[in-house]
């Protein structure tokens, strides 16, 4: 047997062997840089998503207009976790996303917070397509927009809303939500909401003021607040009740300063906002809006007949 | 034969090498493509938030002259009201998520920069509402700055033109 | 002289890959680089501006009557009425505007913005024009138009860069 005739143990040439360990080393750095890249753009996707949300909801914010609506397409399957916190001057709300990107979901940090966004919504909402849409809140000066986020496939039911809620919901123009005179119009996959009694899964006072959700009363005072009961999680419109009478404390010591200094430059006027503004630093739950509301529509009446007008 | 086998093996192992170097090389350029992308994205994200934030500025509850001149104006910031925020912008100094806003009256003009205290005002010409150092880029918008002024029998409304300027931060510092 | 050619034309497949994919690569990347990105700051400095000098308030009253704002003033400088108690309507105006526009745009060869016009006319005739600096191709501007006592009031300016 000649020598060269022997075959090694892998009986491999050493080119296919370099071959082998040089493609499965390429392959290997493929493999992970490209997971390493999905990971990045993952992180780094739901921080811009945040972000851009964020940014979309500033056009809404304080405008001129009563309300205003907008859609968001984010083009994927998207999370949208709410959190707020009242501490603090006015308290913070932030948005957490998470995207699916290859059949994984990619969990964001809480990458965006607002002090100045007052959100509405469930604790957790899902979807690609949103409606964003918002509502003046005045007590009884201008005190911000409230910002209501709705899945495109979360579906409502109204029940013998009065006339001037019907009006309100057809002008939104949101296609979500349904006008119908009996709960039993309802279909399974909507959320009934009952302005007269009977049995729905949400229930509105409009007398006594209070939205029944979930066993638990939810007091309010103006469209807005109705609105926010309606379509928040009941831990979100507390928290986030709390932060907007913040608000309402601190300009209303911003209007009775500015009435101070009117006086030096002869413009005097009569409304007098540090009760208000008493209430809403005290203001715990949403309850004490059967408290305030009073001070709120009194102060209202003065500022209005003045000549020198705070607001 | 063995020379031919040679020559294969040489063949086949600098076309790896050479594929190796060339993905390598165009996985390095798109890397950092992308991530000037994303810096990127970051500083335009912040720049349209300051110029939205701009357009809403002079229309929120604590700038906004409201009806306190009897009709409703868009864009009109009350002078009276902000020269009282200006005293109290700790309170405010991160709510609007941006730098600095500050407010300069164009005309009528006033030589030089006369910040606003309530011993010279209203013959000033800026308003400055936030403590943090200056800096960045600054977008801004033409508002009209309103006030109540005392005319020879009543109260009277003044209306001035003025500059609403926002800054906001790049992402990095240079 | 076979098995070299061979390799030669393995060589220029392989060449030929890598013009493939790098010709790919610079499709993608124009692709991506010929995004563009929304502008949302245009016309809107001028907007504003309009809006801000048509409510400022002017010297001009009329006796025992409050201070003008310069929409006011315009109506009446194209009116035959007068409003001022002290000075003309129309030269007020003038002057006025002229203020205005000169404090508010900072126009020159080397800055931002180039030239600056504005004009403001009636149904009948021209109200106020104004031009400083030169005109170019790009501009930004803003049109406007109110009604009063019956009469439609243009307005129209632009900033050219």
């Amino acid at each position: 047997m000649r020598k060269h005739d022997k075959k090694g143990f892998l009986g491999i040439s050493f080119g296919w062997l370099f071959a082998l360990i040089v493609g499965a080393f390429i392959l290997f750095l493929a493999i992970f840089f490209a997971v390493q890249f999905v990971n990045t753009q993952g992180a780094a996707q739901n921080i811009v998503t945040s972000k851009s949300l964020g940014i979309l909801l500033d056009p809404l914010e304080t405008g001129y207009e009563q309300s205003k609506v907008t859609y968001v397409d984010l083009g994927i399957e998207t999370t949208i976790e709410n959190a707020c916190s009242d501490v603090g001057e006015f308290g913070e709300h932030s948005i957490r996303t998470s995207q699916e990107l290859f059949g994984r979901e990619s969990v964001g940090v809480f990458a965006a917070s607002f002090s100045n966004k007052y959100i509405f919504a469930e604790d957790e909402i899902s979807g690609k397509e949103f409606y964003i849409f918002s509502q003046q809140f005045s007590f009884p000066f201008k005190v911000s927009d409230l910002i209501f986020i709705l899945p495109k496939d979360q579906f409502y039911c109204f029940v013998n809303a009065d006339s001037e809620m019907q009006q309100l919901i057809f002008d939104l123009g949101l296609q979500t939500i349904r006008n119908v005179s009996s709960e039993m119009q309802c279909r399974a996959n909507e959320m009934s909401v009952c302005f007269t009694g009977g049995k729905c899964d949400i229930h509105v006072n409009q007398n006594e003021g209070y939205t029944l959700k979930e066993n638990v009363r939810m007091y309010f005072e103006t469209e807005a607040l109705l609105f926010a009961s309606i379509f928040s999680s009941t831990e979100l419109y507390e928290c986030q009740l709390q932060r907007v009478m913040k608000r309402v404390a601190h300009l209303a010591e911003l209007y009775s300063e500015k009435k101070s200094f009117l006086a030096t430059r002869e413009c005097t006027t009569i409304v007098d906002v540090s009760a208000l503004q008493i209430m809403a630093e005290d203001f715990e739950n949403s309850e004490d809006i059967l408290l305030i509301k009073e001070e709120k529509e009194s102060v209202a009446r003065i500022n209005e007949n003045s000549r020198c007008r705070l607001w | 034969m063995v020379k031919q086998a040679q020559f294969k093996i040489q063949q086949t192992a600098f076309m790896l090498v050479a594929l190796t170097i060339f993905f390598v090389l165009v996985g390095l350029v798109f890397l950092g493509f992308q991530f000037s992308n994303t810096r990127e994205d970051a500083d335009q994200l912040k720049a349209d938030q300051a110029t939205l934030l701009v357009s809403k500025l002079a229309n929120s509850p604590e700038f906004s002259c409201e009806q306190a001149f009897n009709e409703n104006k868009e864009n009109c910031v009350d002078f009276d009201k902000i020269l009282v925020l200006s005293e109290n912008k700790e309170k405010y100094s991160n709510f609007w998520g941006v730098s600095d806003i500050k407010l300069r009256k164009i005309y009528p003009e006033i030589e030089g920069e006369v910040m606003c205290t309530k011993e010279n005002y209203p013959e000033c010409n800026v308003v400055h509402f936030i403590e943090e150092e200056i800096r960045g880029n600054y977008v801004s918008n033409f508002v009209s700055l309103c006030r109540k002024e005392m005319g020879e029998r009543e109260v009277y409304t003044k209306c001035e033109l003025a500059m609403l300027l926002v800054s906001y931060e790049e992402y990095y510092e240079e | 002289m076979k098995s070299k050619k061979k390799g030669q034309e393995e060589m220029v497949g392989f060449g030929i890959i890598m013009v493939i994919v790098a010709v790919i690569a610079l499709v993608f990347l124009a692709l991506y680089l010929s995004r563009s990105s929304s502008d949302i700051r245009e016309d809107y400095a001028t907007a504003s501006f309009v809006e801000g000098v048509l409510s400022y308030t002017t010297e001009c009253h009329e006796p025992g009557k409050a201070f003008i704002d310069v929409r006011e003033l315009i109506y009446f400088c194209n009116s035959a009425q007068k409003a001022c108690a002290l000075g003309i309507d129309c030269e007020l105006l003038n002057e006025t505007l002229r203020g205005l526009l000169e404090a508010s745009w900072d126009v020159g060869a080397n800055a931002a913005v180039k030239g600056v016009e504005m004009s403001i006319t009636s149904e009948s005739k021209e109200i106020f024009y104004y031009v400083e600096g030169n005109a170019t191709a790009e501009y930004r501007g803003y049109f406007t138009e109110f009604p009063r006592r019956g009469e439609f009031l243009k307005i129209a300016f632009k900033a050219y860069s």
